[in-house]
């Protein structure tokens, strides 16, 4: 059995289900009022929407049955459009329109090279940037390329009605001493000047800075590559010396000018010549050189052979070479002394 | 200005053989002589309406600067409706009118017309230029002739070809003008690119091709072709017309969807992040787990304590070193 609260919302979940019936009932009333039906032409059943879709008729996405948005036609009345270009022309001769068709002039190979110039400073502007704008779609190239067109539209109009001019007995060319009214004033002019100059004197300046960065690499090169070079000469001789001073004999090549003789300090006159003079003379005369080569770290032809214990083994010869060295005087060891030293002092 | 008698007379265009007798005495009550030569008597009404900026102002001066056949007006008020236009124009005597108008101080628009009946075009004018700028290096005779040239693809299309009409018109000073100097020495480009006319002026320094640009420069983007000046039926539209207005609010909605865009995005991955795990979990694994894992865990803090007291112990000596030294 079941109690009154049960009951409330059983009752409520009945009224609710009605309700949706209901609703979808009245969904039924409406579209069919609007005059949708069941099987419209699209097709409402999958086959036939795929139909449809494999045909064309369709197109992804949400598809809604009614009238179209108005397309909107923009008007383009040729016709009309020919007439009035009609009354317009008066067929006036050529020389008083002085209008020309053109298509842009060939590229010079001075333009070409200024575009490739312009390119690649565009090119490494992007790369630093790191845009990831490739140069085709680079927005101030395509500008600089525009401006090169028109530029050169212009020169083929140029080319083409000057002659032409010239067959009708006109004059074209303004000579240097006609002075008349022109278009912008002299003021501005100058301005002009002044700035391309300051422009000008700016790259300039630029260049010589760079260039003169570039020397001083150079020559700091150049320095570190003549200092080694030194170097390297200084150690050959030395080398070549200690070999003949310990009688191994060398070449005594550098002895010899190879030319380039330079004297250890440049400058010889005054009391620097004079100070010169003293050093070569007494001063530093073959430096003594008191470090141990191979040959001499191996040398032991200066030793006396050790014989006590009638030889106890080679191996001590080498050990016992401090107490063999010494001779007459020889002290003996930490233990030894150790031993003879009275340890009573307690 | 230049005044009349500072001006040389035109020798250049002149043919060298014909020898002028000229009289030894001439009154000065005599009026000039008939321009004989100028036949082709178009002039061109240069006009600005209120709401100009500078820029559109600097524009307008310079392009009546250099067309001798130009008058100029005082501004046109906003009350009168474009149509008055027709009736200064007529006032002037002039056949052709370049209006400039601006709104909202930012947007300049340019209308061409041919006043009596002809077309009108409105132009929006984008990306000026004015001559005043000192990266335009060229200069030229303020009234000299100047050379048109047109980019091929202007006789593609019917609605082209009626601008170009109305753009020669307009620009080319008529021959023996008064006003006019001999010579020539700048050129006029016009080219179609993306659907828009793009205007440079360029000085001739040289007759084999040598160009300076002397300015102004401006993109003209055409709106709508009318069939009367300033009024009658559209005869054609520019579908890819954009409005300025529409072009900065589009701007300002994208700057203003990003915002809203983070915040779907972050609505969208914490929607999707799943809440449970994503690898099969057999809750019934776990019921046999329960003491070993207590274990481990006891473990762990049993070491960690093991650690600790070795840690105490360490330091407990070093501190006792201390103090012994």
């Amino acid at each position: 059995t079941w109690c009154s609260s049960d009951l409330q919302a059983y009752n409520c979940l009945i009224h609710f289900y009605k309700r949706v019936i209901v609703m979808t009932e009245y969904d039924d009333l409406l579209a069919t009022s609007a005059g949708y039906e069941s099987d419209s032409s699209g097709g409402d059943t999958d086959e036939e929407l795929k139909e449809a879709f494999a045909a064309g008729l369709i197109k992804p996405g949400l598809n809604v049955i009614g009238d179209a948005p108005e397309k909107k036609v923009a008007k383009n009345n040729t016709s009309a459009m020919k007439q009035k270009l009609a009354e317009m022309q008066k067929n006036l001769p050529w020389i008083e329109r002085l209008d020309l068709i053109n298509t842009p002039a060939p590229l010079a190979p001075e333009l070409a090279f200024k575009e490739d110039l312009h390119g690649k400073e565009r090119a490494t502007v992007l790369k630093q940037a790191k845009a990831g704008v490739s140069l085709e779609e680079d927005v101030v190239h395509n500008d600089f390329k525009r401006e090169m067109m028109f530029y050169r539209q212009a020169q083929a109009a140029v080319m083409e009605a000057l002659p032409r001019l010239h067959s009708m007995n006109i004059k074209t060319k303004r000579p240097e001493d006609y002075f008349a009214q022109m278009a912008k004033t002299d003021e501005h002019m100058n301005k002009i000047r002044t700035k391309l100059l300051s422009k000008e004197q700016g790259q300039e300046r630029a260049e010589k800075v760079s260039k003169l960065r570039e020397l001083k690499k150079y020559g700091k090169k150049v320095q570190i590559e003549v200092q080694q070079k030194r170097l390297k000469e200084k150690k050959d001789m030395m080398d070549e010396m200690k070999k003949i001073r310990k009688g191994q004999g060398g070449n005594m090549d550098f002895l010899e000018s190879k030319g380039k003789v330079k004297e250890g300090k440049g400058d010889n006159r005054g009391a620097a010549g004079k100070r010169n003079a003293k050093d070569k003379k007494f001063g530093y005369g073959g430096k003594k050189d008191k470090r141990n080569d191979k040959k001499s770290s191996d040398d032991v032809s200066g030793f006396k052979p050790f014989n006590k214990g009638a030889g106890g083994g080679g191996a001590k010869a080498g050990r016992g070479g401090k107490k063999l060295g010494k001779g007459a005087n020889s002290r003996p060891g930490k233990g030894k002394r150790d031993k003879m030293k009275n340890h009573n002092k307690k | 200005m230049v005044t009349k008698s500072q001006k040389r007379p035109h020798t250049a265009t002149q043919p060298t053989e014909e020898v002028e007798v000229v009289p030894l005495t001439r009154t000065s009550d005599e009026p000039p002589a008939k321009q004989v030569k100028w036949t082709n008597k178009t002039r061109v009404l240069v006009l600005a309406a209120r709401g100009i900026s500078f820029r559109g102002r600097h524009l307008m001066d310079d392009i009546f600067q250099m067309m001798p056949h130009a008058k100029s007006d005082s501004k046109m008020q906003k009350k009168e409706s474009l149509f008055a236009v027709n009736e200064i124009a007529e006032m002037k005597n002039c056949s052709r009118c370049l209006l400039i108008e601006g709104r909202r101080k930012r947007d300049v628009f340019l209308w061409a017309a041919t006043v009596a009946r002809g077309p009108s075009v409105k132009f929006e004018v984008e990306n000026i230029h004015t001559m005043a700028e000192l990266k335009m290096t060229g200069n030229c005779l303020a009234a000299s002739r100047p050379l048109l040239s047109f980019s091929p693809n202007f006789s593609d299309e019917m609605h082209w070809q009626v601008v170009k009409e109305l753009l020669t018109g307009i620009f080319s000073v008529p021959n023996h003008h008064p006003k006019s100097q001999p010579f020539f020495d700048h050129v006029y480009t016009f080219s179609i690119v993306d659907g828009k006319v793009w205007f440079r002026n360029y000085q001739i320094i040289e007759e084999d091709g040598a160009l300076a640009e002397i300015g102004p420069r401006m993109v003209l983007n055409p709106i709508k072709i009318f069939d009367g000046a300033f009024c009658g039926q559209t005869l054609w539209e520019n579908s890819t017309y954009v409005t300025p207005c529409a072009k900065r609010s589009l701007l300002k909605r994208v700057k203003a969807g990003k915002y809203q865009q983070k915040l779907a995005s972050k609505a969208a991955y914490e929607a999707s992040r799943p809440t449970e795990s994503t690898y099969k979990v057999d809750e019934t694994e776990e019921v046999f787990n329960t003491i070993e894992k207590e274990e481990e865990e006891w473990a762990d803090a049993g070491k960690e304590k093991k650690r600790f007291s070795q840690v105490k112990k360490i330091k407990k000596k070093k501190k006792h070193s201390k103090a012994k030294a």
